[in-house]
């Protein structure tokens, strides 16, 4: 699960649950994967990422002030800026550990990468 | 735009990929054959651009035919999700097969997706071979449609295969949804006797290639004609008539709902 998943994803499937954002991680085991550097497709993917979810995130994995607080100005044209948010929302995978619910402490487990977001019936 | 890869290349990359061993007809499984798959992708980037360096949902993924085809042809970041734990495996063994990282995958009913997405700034392009909806999974296909355009950015582009006997039900319904349905083409989809019940060897199915935009405007049946036409002709050798093959007989011992 990448950086750039976790910062789509909500707990408000759950029943009772008003924001369930962001999910906090608690990681067993993280990779890094190197990905080509593609500055035009990272500058319109800070446009859309919640950017302090993503610090949070960062911090959850132990990379705490690693990330600006605030994306910068002039972002575009920061290759160092872009370079970083490149890594973090695309290069770090958490392979295994869990997602937990801001409100509830529910746990999302994430296996060999892959996040599951499945609720029993009495919990939706 | 780069030079994207081509069909036939793109189809032979997709047929080393693996299907499914134990399909499950609740969830009406079956692989998007490869050929089917390289026709649809190279049809949506060569024609529309819409996969080159965007996002993309692939909604009920399976074994990711789609989605690994979509970052074959320069999809930046692809999400498949599938609420099936033997699917998304699958899923994980072929996208390692071709050493991609550009692929995440989630485990999650399509049914809460608007909420486990909600906020987010959504998806460029959804792609899907959703669950025909036969008759027991009555009205399956339609929800994957509706959801699969709740995951749209603004402009984002969304393509579905369909059984070409819902397509007038889709036209009715895309003004409803806000959106502009389109016919792409018309392929004859070749289903494999997945499950052991058939009673033919293999059944041929006329699926179609739809695309819904936001935002919209209403759509004439000149438009969707005009545009089935240019688009079969790009993708011929996959356009052959048939007769439409009762669905139905597909599926004759589903009984429970998904």
């Amino acid at each position: 699960m990448k950086l750039l998943t976790h910062n789509l994803l909500t707990s408000k499937c759950l029943k009772g649950v008003t924001v369930g954002y962001p999910l906090a991680i608690v990681a067993k085991e993280v990779k890094v994967n190197e990905i080509d550097f593609n500055p035009e497709f990272i500058s319109r993917m800070i446009q859309k990422v919640d950017w302090a979810a993503l610090c949070k995130a960062a911090e959850n994995l132990g990379h705490s002030d690693e990330l600006p607080p605030n994306v910068v100005d002039d972002y575009e044209n920061n290759e160092e800026f872009l370079k970083k948010a490149h890594h973090f929302l695309m290069e770090i995978e958490v392979m295994n550990g869990d997602l937990i619910c801001p409100e509830t402490g529910r746990k999302f487990p994430v296996t060999d990468g892959i996040p599951n977001m499945l609720a029993n019936e009495d919990e939706v | 735009m780069t030079k994207y890869m081509k069909r036939k290349e793109l189809e032979q990359h997709l047929q080393e990929l693996e299907g499914f061993s134990k399909p499950k007809i609740l969830l009406e499984q079956y692989i998007t054959s490869s050929h089917i798959a390289a026709c649809m992708l190279h049809t949506i980037e060569s024609a529309y651009g819409d996969l080159y360096q965007k996002t993309v949902l692939d909604l009920g993924c399976g074994g990711s035919v789609l989605g690994i085809g979509s970052v074959l042809l320069g999809a930046s970041f692809v999400l498949g999700v599938d609420i099936d734990e033997e699917a998304l495996q699958i899923s994980t063994s072929n996208i390692s097969q071709f050493e991609l990282s550009e692929i995440n995958l989630l485990q999650a009913d399509v049914k809460l997706l608007p909420q486990i997405l909600e906020g987010t700034k959504k998806f460029d392009t959804v792609i899907m071979n959703p669950p025909f909806g036969t008759k027991h999974n009555k009205g399956l296909d339609s929800l994957f449609l509706e959801i699969g355009l709740q995951c749209l950015s603004d402009k984002g582009v969304l393509y579905s295969l369909h059984k070409s006997s819902t397509r007038d039900y889709f036209h009715r319904k895309a003004p409803g949804w806000r959106v502009d349905a389109r016919v792409l083409a018309e392929l004859r989809y070749d289903l494999p006797a997945t499950y052991k019940f058939h009673n033919k060897s293999s059944v041929d199915i006329k699926r179609t290639i739809g695309v819904a935009a936001e935002p919209t405007t209403s759509i004439t049946s000149d438009n969707a004609l005009g545009l089935a036409d240019t688009s079969s002709a790009r993708i011929a050798g996959s356009l052959l008539e048939s007769s439409e093959a009762g669905i139905s007989k597909v599926f004759p011992g589903a009984k429970a709902s998904y």
